[in-house]
């Protein structure tokens, strides 16, 4: 363990008060391939934290798990104090824990609308099979649709949508359920450079208020947007500070930044 | 991958057509949507005024079997769970109604707790079912195949089962009264029977609709549309897919309670394979995913099938297994998806004339 | 001496039990094998691969009465016949199909219910008798066996040794499983996919279309008598895990083998229904199958 990482445990313990999310030795291994490998994390409340780190660092594993689509192999998950290892998915979702996809995962059938109206309407499940629609929903959908400014008509069907729009109502369906936790993975990958301010001025405007995780390629944006860094190398953690630590620190510079 | 697009097509054909035919965006097409489904009741208060009566008594079991079918829509079209053992709760129901009539009595408290019960039981058969399987996250096609072995094996047993079943020759199951117990009591059968069976298709109908309008049915569309996506959303899909199987159950389990009292026969074959099959294909026909497509592939496959399938040099059967196919590779909609991309197309060439006539003002 | 006479009653009873598992168990696998190269590789759930088994026992029972030619040129000609079958309906209909593979379940009922009734059509729907083409039995000291489940054993015994070693230690077998599991591999390995999925259809149908003629003589000959070896081999391949190869000897075993015994000494119903719930159970406690995946 490096003095850097110890400083930042201990830091996280002290003030556990108002940590969101704590992780604490979390391991995936895939046979004997190790993906994430012993990973302590701990995000306090109202921080964006970003996760870099070269292709295959374990980055997406370790969102899986947080997300809680994967099982880790050891180690815990602490979010809001209390322990969701075992916890499923959709639960952790329902608890607050959002997530936003690389690759945009959408209800390609449906409309616009009805894809942020489902994503709404996810947080209180209803099994009653003849109950009626909440109105609630709808505005939400309708308020999240006019903060994302697509281009598509609401009726538009989600699959003819551009590849920018997918990646918007990917990001929206993500936030209409108004979550405690936001993960976002890659949220600007294969956008036109055309249409990259636009997003990044609503993704800066509607995270102000949230906790957020970030996996992002592009370093700049990353260090722009970041209260902190954590810089992942072959499934370990190997530096961790705000942005301007992560830029002056040799082990990054050598083992990721290097590449650029 | 052009295969790709082909899929996504289909999954926006097919929810194009459920959102036109319910929640129409478009007043106009709204207006037009009311007056077909006027039509089409309209035409089932009057059939008996102009059909012989056997074509009445065909017309009342298609009746039933379309309950049944948009049972299965509501499974297959909606979530996309396709069942190859459906008929085993049809059957089911069936049985239970029928062993009732035939060992209890036949008086019109009988006859309500056969509904109830032949409602019921299937149903709760079903949640057991699909529950064992859904928890333990069995894939789609391993779900598929077991139910294909559930009704195989449901016949083998009413086949075997005699004492109860009296096996492969059927039971036959005396006349059933309705009325108020214990006040009135009268035998229901030709077209007063037939009405009924029209006021209960459409009660069906309608309670289909509104579960799929409500957030619990949106959530089936949105579990078969990604359930990946649904999953990380927060619906707890393998709960839904249960209670959607237990519901579907029930409904199939009515339709055979209904079947027992206008056929007075109860027959393996019922709770089989085929007849599992059979209700894909006229889900299939008519159009997964819209309801309507299910009554309407229903009354017409089986309209030709006892009437036009006479006259064929071929089986019935033959020509069920050619149109399956033909569907699935050309026309994965239906027919409610074919009259669909029709009626675009010839919106879309009226909105071109009439830019066209803009133009030249 | 009496007991004596029992215990030699009971050794006899018992191997021909054995015996007559065995054989089922060897006929089921054949079918299985052929839906695991179907099913387990290529991943279309084939429905219609019962009505494949059947007109595999209509080849031998038109070759062996109808053409008076007899039964061994029926029974090498089935496999072939239906690997043609097999072909067609993978040119004709499954490879539209490979986008939407639930739909090939559809599909495929299609062509089932199509065979099925052309076969009606074409003789009838009756039951039909295949005379047995090696009449007697030989003596195994403890029980005398009869001759052509003994050659029916080890024809199954030794096409399946041989399919098992060319599509795991010929170079050939293991780049096509390697194509067809990972079809990006195909451009790498020089080898066209359509080709591979084609050959891998007809070949699977081929199996199947062997144990239908093989079993031809045991048993009557109808449209509808593929359904439960469809059924059946379904659930041995998921048994032993689809995709896997080696999966479908304890898949078949447990099928076969529990059907068979629990015939004899309860009711063929009562005996599917406890395997059908057993498989279900053995499904849903290990859905990856008992040799699949990790």
């Amino acid at each position: 363990m490096t003095t850097t990482q110890q400083t930042e445990t201990n830091a996280a313990r002290v003030e556990s008060e108002n940590t969101l999310l704590r992780i604490e030795g979390l391991t995936k291994t895939f046979g004997s391939f190790t993906a994430v490998d012993g990973v302590d994390l701990s995000v306090p409340d109202g921080e964006l934290h970003s996760i870099i780190g070269p292709n295959g660092a374990g980055k997406t594993t370790l969102f899986n798990m947080i997300a809680g689509s994967l099982r880790p192999t050891a180690g815990t998950i602490h979010f809001r104090g209390t322990d969701i290892t075992a916890v499923d998915q959709d639960e952790r979702a329902r608890r607050g824990v959002s997530r936003a996809f690389q690759i945009t995962q959408l209800f390609p059938g449906v409309t616009v609308h009805e894809n942020l109206r489902l994503a709404a309407q996810a947080d209180n499940q209803r099994f009653n099979p003849l109950a009626t629609r909440n109105p609630d929903h709808d505005e939400r959908a309708r308020g999240m649709l006019d903060d994302l400014d697509v281009d598509a008509r609401p009726d538009e069907v989600a699959a003819n949508l551009s590849h920018g729009d997918k990646k918007k109502l990917e990001i929206g369906m993500a936030l209409v359920s108004e979550p405690t936790l936001l993960l976002l993975d890659e949220p600007t990958s294969g956008v036109a450079e055309a249409e990259l301010p636009a997003l990044l001025e609503f993704l800066t405007d509607a995270v102000t208020d949230l906790t957020v995780l970030l996996i992002e390629h592009d370093v700049d944006l990353v260090l722009e947007l970041s209260d902190r860094i954590t810089v992942l190398d072959r499934g370990e953690v190997i530096a961790r500070g705000d942005p301007e630590d992560i830029v002056a620190n040799e082990r990054v510079q050598n083992a990721y930044m290097g590449g650029y | 991958m052009g295969g790709d697009e082909s899929t996504t097509e289909r999954a926006v054909g097919a929810t194009g057509v459920a959102s036109s035919l319910s929640v129409s965006v478009a007043g106009r097409e709204l207006s037009g949507t009311t007056a077909l489904a006027a039509l089409g009741v309209g035409a089932l208060l009057f059939a008996p005024a102009i059909l012989a009566n056997y074509l009445i008594q065909i017309l009342t079991l298609s009746l039933i079997f379309a309950l049944f079918a948009i049972s299965v829509d509501l499974l297959w079209g909606y979530t996309g769970i396709l069942t190859f053992g459906h008929a085993v709760f049809l059957g089911g129901g069936a049985y239970l109604m029928g062993t009732l009539l035939e060992a209890v009595g036949t008086g019109p408290a009988i006859v309500y707790a056969g509904l109830a019960a032949g409602t019921v039981l299937p149903g709760l058969l079903g949640l057991v079912v699909a529950g064992v399987l859904f928890s333990r996250g069995i894939s789609e096609d391993y779900f598929t195949i077991i139910t294909l072995a559930l009704a195989i094996i449901a016949e083998q047993i009413a086949v075997s089962w005699s004492s109860v079943t009296n096996g492969a020759n059927g039971l036959l199951v005396p006349p059933a009264r309705v009325g108020i117990p214990g006040v009135v009591a009268t035998e229901l059968t030709g077209v007063p029977f037939y009405y009924l069976c029209v006021g209960v298709l459409l009660a069906g109908y309608l309670v289909a609709r509104r579960i799929v309008d409500s957030p619990f049915g949106r959530a089936l569309v949105a579990i078969n549309e990604n359930e990946t996506k649904a999953t990380a959303l927060g619906y707890d899909t393998e709960k839904y897919k249960t209670l959607v199987f237990g519901v579907s159950s029930g409904m199939a389990g009515f339709a055979g309670t209904l079947y027992v009292l206008s056929e007075r026969f109860i027959s393996p074959p019922l709770l089989g394979f085929v007849q599992s099959t059979d209700v894909l294909i006229w889900v299939l026909v008519g159009g997964r995913g819209t309801l309507v497509g299910g009554i309407l592939g229903t009354i017409s496959l089986r309209f030709f099938e006892n009437t036009i399938s006479g006259a064929l040099a071929f089986s019935w059967i033959l020509v069920l297994g050619i149109v399956l196919i033909l569907i699935v590779l050309l026309f994965p909609e239906g027919l409610v998806g074919v009259v669909e991309v029709a009626r675009e197309r010839l919106r879309d060439r009226r909105d071109d004339e009439a830019t066209d006539h803009s133009s030249d003002l | 001496m009496n007991c004596l006479l029992l215990a030699g009653v009971d050794t006899e009873l018992v191997a021909s039990l054995a015996l007559n598992a065995l054989s089922s168990i060897l006929i089921l696998a054949l079918s299985a094998l052929g839906l695991a190269v179907i099913y387990g590789f290529i991943g279309v759930i084939n429905l219609a691969h019962g009505a494949y088994f059947t007109v595999g026992a209509y080849v031998v029972w038109l070759t062996s009465t109808e053409l008076g030619i007899g039964f061994w040129p029926g029974f090498l000609l089935a496999p072939l016949v239906v690997a043609v079958v097999g072909l067609l309906t993978e040119v004709l209909i499954i490879q539209h199909l490979y986008e939407r593979l639930l739909d090939t379940i559809l599909a495929t009922w299609g062509v089932a219910l199509a065979i099925g009734e052309a076969i009606k059509l074409l003789f009838n729907a009756q039951s039909k008798e295949v005379g047995n083409p090696l009449p007697g039995s030989v003596d195994l000291v403890v029980t005398t066996y009869s001759t052509y489940r003994l050659f029916l054993m080890g024809v199954a015994a030794v096409v399946i040794t041989v399919v098992f070693v060319l599509f795991t230690r010929t170079d050939a077998g293991v780049r096509l499983r390697a194509v067809i599991q990972d079809p990006t591999q195909a451009s790498l390995l020089g080898l066209n996919e359509t080709r591979m999925y084609q050959f891998s259809f007809a070949f699977g149908s081929a199996l199947v279309g062997l144990a239908g003629a093989a079993v031809a003589p045991l048993t009557t000959v109808e449209p509808n008598m593929g359904i439960s070896y469809l059924v059946q081999s379904f659930f041995a391949v998921i048994l032993g895990g689809a995709g896997t190869l080696i999966g479908i000897v304890p898949g078949s075993i447990i099928v076969a083998g529990f059907s068979n015994v629990g015939t004899f000494f309860i009711s063929p119903v009562v005996a599917q229904t406890l395997v059908f719930l057993l498989v279900v159970a053995l499904i849903v406690v290990r859905p990856e199958g008992l040799l699949g995946g990790q």
